[in-house]
């Protein structure tokens, strides 16, 4: 029986092919192991492959570390293996793969395989959750007008864990479609990152927005901004769930990200002008703490010297609507 | 039983004798009196052809021997906005009616002539001074009579007392403790030499109604024009002008009393005109933000129709610091945003164009945001609403100063605005 055999250890991969015939495949640290593994909690002798019957059999070979068949601890009576299972020997992963089965096509490079690669661990996953949920906990804090308390911060996160999870879920899906790979764990990581920047982001936002004290500025300035983070998000969950080429990953995540927004802002952008009359102030509601303002103050004088123009309305915006 | 019985009919007797007595000798004369001055009473309405009804009714009263009759401006203020949409109307008290030629108005005053082609015989007389020259029905305690049809039921006769100008306003307007009721705005007051002494314009409530003055009517007559349709929003715009200009100038220049708030050396009844109310949520032990609020403004303010008013002038200040809140959760609840305090749309003005600024300031950890908005009204050339706000926030602490002017001319608006900044510095 023709298989491949794939071995992670310490964020390394390699892939062997061989052949299990009559006489069974030993997999240990020793130099007689068929497949030599480099990792001080093997045996020198640790698994044995063997086939019955077209079926493939792994046991344990009494090791002192044990062997766990997708989490589970095996023995030395002979298991069951299927493709794709994972068999965990000491700090190595280890998966029987199918060499009939054909390969996935090639996927187009790009930045964010890298960044699964230096992030994709558990380990860091986590810490990156952590961080994002953490500062999405801050925000709502700060951003509260009223008290918040340690239960209002367990349910906020709480519900955005709850949104990460739906969110990674339903783009597995749709990779699993597209793609054949539910890449659950790539997309996990992309929805943390985006998480975490889109609090920075806001964060610089707003303080741009007290200082300049222009609301339509501020808001086309918000707009660009978040449209930009938006687009190069769309286009990390397009890498990890098709095999579109960049430019087309770049044309559908900002085709998207466009009609988003012109759905969203068309209706105040096909106001007439009685509709847009009101009674109230237009200004940047917005408002933060003192330490947060960086602008240059003026004097009372050249403040209302500069004012002057607020009475200059155009022959249009006076004009008379008597119908 | 009897004693409660008879107490009960000496208490009877009682009312019915004070009842009787001084008011039966006041009422039988006046009624004999005035009894032929109903029928001088004209109803004033307001008809709109397109609609097919009339938009309003009011009173009104001849005054000249050619036609000349007296009504209130916001009577006939449908007209005025839309002359090409509306005619005005006359019923005299047999019913008969006719329409009115519209000579001019006092908005401020809140006053209309009118012609009417086939005048009266008989026309009332209007008392010179009514404030320089107290006869017995003019002076503070003297009663007077007013005319009118309220609500269309019928010409009314109201009795009650002059009580003298009404304190805390600018213009000048007597108070009349009798019940004033819709319909009865333009008609006349009477003193007992059935002079007029006033014309009908508002009620407060319960005996409280408000008459201007006969020499306003005077002064208007004594002008003598009559005003070309397409003129009527340039001479509103020139008489709230020439109305604002000394009222606004003389707290631009005159200076401001100082009164404590909140441990901040400010002011409050800066004029006559300036009432001032407090507010503070001190009793609320769950507040997560202390504040103490006064506002002061004053009464004057005038109508022009039913969807614009204008004149309002009134300042608040508002001291807040923070209970529970950090700064961050502080700076949520405070906004710069503004609202117009007299009444106004799309026809008639503009939205507001707002400027943001930050002043100097020495002290560190502090800032002082000032908020300008202007809107400028359509009709009305060369006047503007204004509002102001000025925040000094020291991160758990802040006091808001606010400043509404509407209806006013741009270089007063600058002048008020920046002397009410650096009096709240």
């Amino acid at each position: 029986m023709n298989i491949a055999i794939v071995i992670a250890h310490k964020g390394g991969r390699r892939i062997e092919r061989l052949t299990v015939g009559e006489s069974p495949l030993r997999i240990g640290r020793g130099w007689g192991s068929d497949i030599l593994l480099d990792d001080k909690f093997v045996n020198e002798n640790h698994i044995e492959l063997s086939v019955d019957d077209g079926e493939l059999y792994v046991r344990d070979l009494s090791t002192r570390n044990g062997t766990l068949l997708d989490g589970k601890r095996i023995d030395s009576s002979p298991q069951k293996v299927r493709f794709g299972q994972v068999l965990g020997i000491g700090d190595s992963q280890v998966q029987i793969q199918n060499v009939q089965a054909s390969v996935a096509p090639a996927s187009f490079r790009s930045a964010w395989f890298l960044l699964m690669e230096r992030f994709g661990s558990t380990k860091s996953i986590l810490s990156l959750t952590a961080v994002a949920l953490f500062l999405q906990a801050l925000v709502a804090w700060m951003g509260s007008s009223q008290e918040y308390g340690l239960g209002d911060a367990l349910v906020g996160v709480g519900t955005l864990l709850v949104a990460i999870t739906i969110a990674a879920l339903t783009l597995g899906l749709v990779s699993k479609l597209l793609r054949n790979e539910a890449s659950l764990k790539s997309h996990w990581l992309v929805i943390v990152i985006a998480l975490i920047a889109n609090v920075l982001i806001d964060f610089l936002l707003q303080i741009v927005r007290f200082n300049l004290q222009m609301p339509v500025l501020s808001d086309s300035i918000a707009m660009l901004a978040m449209g930009a983070i938006a687009s190069l998000f769309i286009v990390g969950f397009l890498s990890y769930a098709t095999y579109l080429s960049p430019s087309k990953r770049w044309l559908w995540s900002v085709s998207v990200v466009g009609l988003f927004v012109i759905f969203s802002y068309s209706e105040d952008w096909l106001k007439e002008d009685h509709q847009r009359w009101t009674s109230y102030s237009s200004s940047e509601g917005l408002t933060l703490p003192p330490a947060l303002l960086f602008r240059s103050t003026t004097s009372v004088t050249d403040y209302f010297d500069a004012s002057d123009e607020l009475f200059g309305f155009t022959p249009g915006e006076l004009a008379d609507s008597d119908n | 039983m009897l004693r409660a019985l008879l107490l009960s009919l000496s208490v009877l007797a009682g009312l019915v004798l004070a009842s009787l007595w001084p008011n039966s000798l006041v009422a039988e004369t006046s009624a004999n009196r005035f009894s032929e001055y109903y029928d001088q009473i004209y109803q004033v309405r307001v008809f709109s052809p397109e609609a097919g009804s009339k938009s309003s009714i009011g009173s009104g009263f001849q005054v000249t021997a050619d036609g000349l009759i007296a009504t209130n401006y916001h009577v006939v203020s449908d007209f005025v906005q839309r002359p090409e949409k509306h005619q005005v109307e006359y019923r005299s008290h047999t019913g008969e009616t006719g329409s009115l030629e519209l000579l001019d108005f006092d908005v401020v005053n809140d006053l209309a002539l009118l012609r009417i082609d086939q005048p009266a015989d008989r026309f009332f007389s209007l008392s010179g001074d009514t404030r320089q020259e107290p006869s017995s029905a003019q002076s503070k305690g003297g009663l007077v009579y007013a005319l009118g049809n309220p609500r269309d039921y019928g010409v009314t006769l109201v009795q009650g007392f002059n009580n003298g100008l009404v304190a805390h306003s600018y213009n000048d307007q007597l108070l009349f403790s009798g019940s004033l009721n819709p319909g009865m705005s333009g008609g006349p007051t009477l003193n007992a030499n059935a002079e007029v002494v006033g014309v009908n314009v508002a009620t407060a409530g319960s005996q409280l109604s408000f008459l201007i003055p006969a020499d306003k009517l005077i002064n208007l007559i004594s002008v003598g024009r009559a005003l070309e349709q397409s003129d009527y929003q340039d001479e509103i715009a020139t008489q709230i002008k020439q109305w604002q200009r000394p009222r606004l100038q003389s707290l631009i220049d005159e200076p401001w009393p100082t009164e404590t708030f909140a441990d901040r050396e400010l002011f409050g009844e800066i004029r006559k005109d300036f009432q001032c109310w407090g507010d503070t949520n001190s009793d609320n032990v769950n507040r997560s933000v202390a504040w103490t609020n006064r506002n002061c403004q004053t009464a004057n303010q005038v109508f022009l129709s039913g969807r614009l008013n204008i004149g309002q002038l009134l300042f608040s200040f508002s001291e807040q610091e923070s209970i529970k809140l950090n700064r961050f959760q502080f700076a949520q609840t405070l906004s710069p945003d503004m609202g117009a305090d007299n009444q106004s749309n799309f026809e008639n003005s503009t939205s507001f164009k707002c400027k943001t600024g930050f002043l100097d300031t020495q002290q560190k950890g502090q800032y002082r945001r000032i908020n300008s908005c202007i809107r400028a009204h359509k009709k009305l050339h060369g006047l503007f609403d204004s509002l102001l706000l000025v925040e000094v926030n020291e991160g758990l602490t802040s006091f808001l100063a606010h400043l509404s002017i509407a209806g006013a001319e741009p270089d007063q608006i600058k002048a008020l605005n920046t002397k009410f900044t650096e009096r709240v510095q």
